[in-house]
């Protein structure tokens, strides 16, 4: 078993042996759930109403009015559950004082930091993977394009990973769990506002650069339906980004 | 409490923060600004002066030198970060996986965007709020990606008023393409409107498409169902000049037209005035005829001569119709390979058509191909007085029939002259108001005139319509999506977490 390996596995423990995975995901599954439902019913109702004003058919799909507002409402679910997620990472290793010896242990900080991150990814993974129950049970009664629902997926994944970096590095800057989520779920809606704040610049080299920050604009096409590689590379980017500061957050503790 | 104690370092970078505030807020009060940062770099001097011991040591201790290592470091990785992000968002390549192709242009609007001769520059203006605002970004991202020869501007005509008002815009979602001294208002962000602005803009002279007159043709300013004012629209849309010509008045066809249009006539037309179109064609021009069944216009000697022949009757068609309408009604899916068909999607609808026969014998001269048939179960009924329910061997005429042809001569022309070229249509009420907007009827006129004006590049886009899957649940459907979805999956979940809990608490 590599470090890296070592580190996952013992991660993994950790949340399977604690209730508070298994809340956060009861409570995201029903949210995921309740929302598809809601936006079902929704969409039913309006094509009666729409069929009924029209005398014909409403051009209408679940497409456009089921799962692209599932995924885009799920922006904010993401925002208020992963920081729960990743809150105890590191603040909980500091509380413990299990931190020196990780520090001290043969494993490299940086797989310390890609083992804890890849933990929490997978558990999210799992979380995303069962929801596919949800597009497949509505595959039975109605006909409607998976393509989109694909990229929404790779959507939901590629914010769930950023997410899940700030929340590392949030955890890696305190030992108080509540100040560690709270700090990831102020960083992630600053990063979201920075969109509005664009907006407010119009469309301004600055405001392109200030919009092109928030994940906004990212997430908003692949749940649209295109793959775009510079969108992949934002995410990606953003990603490393927050790994490279968790990384030096851990490392300057060794610094005194 | 000396100098020395004095908090000097925290008032000097208060004091040079706050004269960067003061600027940013009134940068007329120029004086106050210099007397606080020159105060605050006082400040700052004495500190450093003062307390030269502790910054010494404090630099060399070897958590600084981490610190600012690592500062350089995190500024190092996101000045490699930024770059890429850059150069990503500039060449960036896509994959359209939505439901309705919406990120993808049509294969038309990429010809015209490699065919660009100038810079084109787009101004739009539209607020967030407006209903265009997505359908523009979204659209001409995707043209800008395609050619390195647009530049796009998004400007609100509410915040910036005197852009607006230089432009002349009075309604927001109003677009101005301007390239080589042109200008080209758009005012919807469809494919089709936006494709039609960049042919039109970049082409220097227009080509003219004439309706002859005078035998009570469908006008072009005509706009009750009966006119043609929605197609002469599309066509001036298009990039083309629309005119009219009489040629009892005129002794010739005008020299610059590009296509001749006999839009469904009437009355008959004179033995001078199919001269003077028969002339028009043998010298190079494109002729487009619209022939209506039940008219007596008199034409059948000058298509004769081409070979062509109009069918008596009216076409039934017992497969390939209107749902809603009669036998006659033909709702057209047959087409054959030819320019002007390949890239219909849609069905076009003819109501009332006559059938068009070819002379090979006469017309050997020419290369006959129909562009548009009816169904074996169809045939042109000759008695068209009462209900048409059967075919009648003895009388009619049996389908498969080409209601529409187009010719072109078989010898390449001599070298710089035009190649003639004309296509017979047997139904002139396909144009009209009251049809042209059912999307096969636009792009079959507008790929035939495009065919005729020889201008390849000239062809309609079909709108992209949403995909139409509605659903509505059923109270079973709709229990058995609420038990799977918002109970079964977060209750096995808590499920398992209490077990875990209570198996742990057991430990």
């Amino acid at each position: 078993m590599t470090p890296v390996q070592a580190v996952i596995a013992k991660e993994l423990r950790g949340y399977f042996v604690s209730p508070i995975v298994y809340v956060v995901g009861a409570v995201f599954l029903l949210i995921f759930g309740l929302l598809s439902y809601l936006y079902v019913g929704f969409a039913g109702a309006q094509a009666i109403q729409m069929m009924q004003m029209q005398g014909g058919l409403a051009q209408i799909n679940l497409n456009d009015l089921v799962f692209r507002n599932l995924f885009a409402s799920m922006r904010i679910v993401l925002v208020i559950i992963l920081p729960i997620l990743t809150m105890r990472l590191f603040a909980e290793e500091r509380k413990l004082r299990t931190f020196e010896f990780l520090m001290t242990s043969p494993i490299r900080i940086n797989e310390i930091v890609i083992g804890k991150f890849v933990s929490a990814f997978l558990v999210y993974l799992a979380l995303v993977g069962l929801t596919i129950l949800v597009p497949t049970v509505l595959m039975l009664f109605s006909d409607f394009d998976w393509n989109p629902i694909w990229t929404g997926y790779l959507g939901m994944v590629l914010l769930g990973a950023l997410f899940i970096s700030v929340g590392l590095f949030a955890s890696a800057l305190t030992e108080n769990q509540i100040v560690a989520a709270f700090v990831s779920f102020g960083m992630l809606l600053t990063i979201w506002l920075i969109a509005g704040l664009g907006s407010l610049f119009g469309d301004s080299t600055a405001g392109r650069v200030i919009s092109y920050v928030s994940y906004m604009e990212h997430y908003e096409r692949l749940v649209r339906g295109l793959i775009d590689t510079s969108d992949l590379i934002y995410f990606g980017s953003g990603l490393a980004l927050m790994l490279f500061l968790t990384h030096r957050v851990v490392e300057s503790t060794s610094w005194k | 409490m000396n100098l020395k104690s004095f908090p000097l370092g925290i008032l000097g970078v208060a004091l040079g923060i706050g004269g960067m505030i003061a600027y940013s807020l009134r940068p007329d009060w120029l004086w106050v600004v210099t007397i606080g940062e020159g105060a605050a770099l006082v400040c700052l001097v004495l500190f450093f002066v003062l307390h030269f011991e502790t910054v010494k040591a404090f630099s060399s201790r070897r958590s600084t030198r981490m610190g600012l290592n690592s500062f350089l470091m995190v500024l190092l990785f996101s000045g490699i970060l930024i770059i890429v992000n850059f150069l990503a968002s500039r060449h960036s390549i896509r994959w359209d996986l939505s439901e309705n192709q919406n990120f993808t242009l049509a294969p038309q609007t990429h010809r015209v965007l490699r065919a660009l001769p100038h810079d084109v520059k787009i101004t739009v203006f539209t607020r967030e709020k407006d209903p265009g605002y997505q359908p523009y970004k979204e659209r001409l991202e995707s043209y800008r990606q395609a050619s390195t020869k647009l530049s796009v501007e998004f400007i609100d005509p509410e915040k910036q008023p005197k852009i607006a008002q230089s432009y002349g815009i009075f309604r927001s979602d109003t677009a101005i393409f301007e390239s080589n001294g042109q200008t080209i208002r758009v005012t919807s962000p469809s494919e089709v409107e936006l494709t039609g602005a960049l042919i039109r803009i970049s082409k220097d002279a227009k080509k003219r498409i004439v309706f002859v007159e005078g035998h009570s043709e469908l006008n072009v300013e005509d706009k009750d169902r009966n006119g043609l004012s929605i197609a002469k629209e599309a066509l001036t849309r298009q990039g083309y000049d629309v005119g009219t010509v009489s040629l009892l008045k005129e002794s010739a066809v005008p020299e610059n037209t590009s296509v001749l249009v006999l839009a469904g006539p009437r009355r008959s037309v004179t033995k001078e005035e199919q001269e003077r179109i028969k002339a028009y064609v043998e010298k190079g021009g494109h002729l487009l005829v619209l022939a209506d069944p039940d008219t007596q216009t008199g034409l059948e000697p000058m298509l004769a001569h081409w070979g062509i022949g109009l069918g008596p009757g009216v076409l039934v068609d017992l497969q390939d119709r209107l749902a809603q309408g009669d036998l006659t009604a033909l709702l057209v899916r047959t087409f054959t390979e030819h320019e002007i068909t390949r890239d219909l999607t849609s069905a076009v609808l003819l109501p009332l058509s006559r059938h068009v026969t070819f002379d090979e014998q006469v017309g050997k001269d020419w290369d006959f191909v129909p562009l548009a048939r009816t169904s074996p179960n169809s045939w042109a009924e000759t008695n068209i007085q009462g209900r048409v329910v059967s075919l009648s061997e003895k009388e009619d005429v049996k389908g498969p029939l080409p209601m529409a042809a187009a010719l072109s001569p078989k010898k390449a022309p001599e070298e710089g002259k035009p190649r003639p070229a004309i296509v017979v249509i047997g139904n002139s009420t396909f144009v009209s108001n009251a049809f042209f907007n059912f999307p096969g009827n636009s792009d079959f006129f507008l790929h035939t005139t495009g065919w005729l004006a020889e201008e390849r590049d000239l062809i309609s886009i079909a709108p992209k319509e949403p995909a139409l899957r509605p659903f509505t649940p059923n109270p079973t459907q709709e229990l058995a999506l609420i038990y799977v979805q918002v109970i079964f999956l977060p209750l096995v979940t808590l499920l398992t977490g209490i077990i875990v809990w209570r198996k742990r608490r057991r430990l």
